[in-house]
């Protein structure tokens, strides 16, 4: 029956970092291997956020999830400002929203690589492709080259900053605002490590009409089992957004309230992003092989003798 | 010198002889040289752990 397949479903999905795990599970003796492969926070959700979860749970399983998501947007208005937010099931969700809002067949979008590979994936899905746009040799973007290159009919760009999976530099507003200002399509920025760096780009949402960006609780808030994403997206194109999100029903109720408890709790996250901080700094220090500085919860480690 | 040694056999060391799992970013093309790893900040154990599996297999 395989011939009734898009062909796009037919090639290799997104690789999973679970090849060495089973190595190490192979290998024996290591019965609680180390998991540094998936960029996950090691330390738990806050405990408010743990608690708002349970206490959903019982009394309201039976109902539908609220659809707006309106206790975790109001939760995001007032961390952040007076922005424009859409929610979904982790970034991935937002990302595939988002292209499904604007690719057809044959449509174009850039990507700055090497980076994540899932944008590639999902372009796929919607029947697009993708056009590479290199980053200089310390993996940063150089915002002329990215606008020359993505120029030529790209509808929809995507940059991580930090990036996954080299870290090095964060792009600085600058560079951004330079990429919005003649990059004729959207500007995707996704900031999924950010609060690890700290960089500060939503003042840009004000300016850029073509600017969205990505953000996730799955990092530095400790919720990657529970899949939120959120982006802060231009006025216009909200509602746009809204009309294309299927299925109608994106958070689940316990991952509405677990988000909005852990966007209060800014103490809990602090602590976090300064554990991290200053392992990044000592994995830079002490381990003998060069080591790519960024400013995310990983580092990237050049292998080949220096 | 050694020879350049490639991200999946430091990753395959990294787990065999420390526990320790990280991912090769070979899987993240294109143009990314296949000599790099991405090693996640974990539990301070875990990266003790990073640290001292990757000093014990480095080779200069």
């Amino acid at each position: 029956m395989k011939h009734l397949i898009r062909k796009d479903f037919l090639k290799e999905g997104y690789v999973f970092a679970t090849r060495a795990a089973e190595i190490a599970r192979a290998a024996g003796g290591h019965t609680r291997p180390a998991r540094l492969a998936s960029n996950e926070n090691p330390y738990p959700p806050s405990p408010k956020a743990v608690k708002a979860a349970a206490d959903v749970l019982p009394p309201h399983a039976n109902r539908y999830p609220d659809e707006t998501n309106k206790e975790f947007i109001d939760a995001l208005k007032k961390r952040h400002g007076d922005y424009r937010f859409v929610a979904s099931v982790g970034m991935d969700g937002i990302i595939d929203t988002v292209i499904r809002t604007l690719i057809a067949d044959g449509d174009q979008v850039a990507v700055a690589t090497p980076t994540y590979s899932y944008y590639g994936l999902a372009v796929q899905a919607q029947g697009g492709t993708t056009v590479s746009v290199p980053r200089k040799a310390d993996f940063s973007v150089d915002p002329e080259a990215f606008c020359r290159d993505a120029a030529g009919g790209t509808k929809l760009a995507f940059l991580c900053t930090p990036n996954n999976p080299t870290g090095g530099t964060t792009e600085t507003p600058e560079t951004i605002a330079a990429i919005c200002e003649n990059y004729e399509g959207i500007l995707f920025l996704d900031c999924a490590y950010i609060e690890f760096d700290g960089t500060d780009y939503r003042p840009l949402m004000k300016r850029y009409r073509n600017l969205i960006i990505g953000r996730t609780m799955s990092k530095a808030y400790s919720l990657a089992g529970l899949r939120v994403g959120y982006a802060f997206v231009p006025e216009w194109y909200e509602p746009i957004y809204q009309r294309a999100a299927t299925p109608p029903f994106t958070l689940n109720m316990v991952s509405q309230a677990a988000a909005t408890a852990a966007l209060r709790d800014t103490v809990h996250v602090k602590k976090i992003v300064s554990v991290v901080q200053e392992w990044r700094q000592r994995f830079i220090d002490e381990c003998p092989y060069p080591v790519v500085p960024g400013g995310a919860n990983f580092v990237m480690v050049d292998v080949a003798p220096p | 010198m050694s020879p350049p040694r490639k991200a999946d056999d430091v990753v395959t060391e990294l787990a065999q002889k420390g526990g320790v799992i990280v991912r090769s970013c070979a899987s993240f093309p294109p143009g990314l040289p296949d000599h790099y790893i991405r090693v996640s900040i974990g539990e301070p154990w875990e990266n003790e752990a990073f640290i001292a599996a990757i000093t014990d297999i480095y080779q200069p």
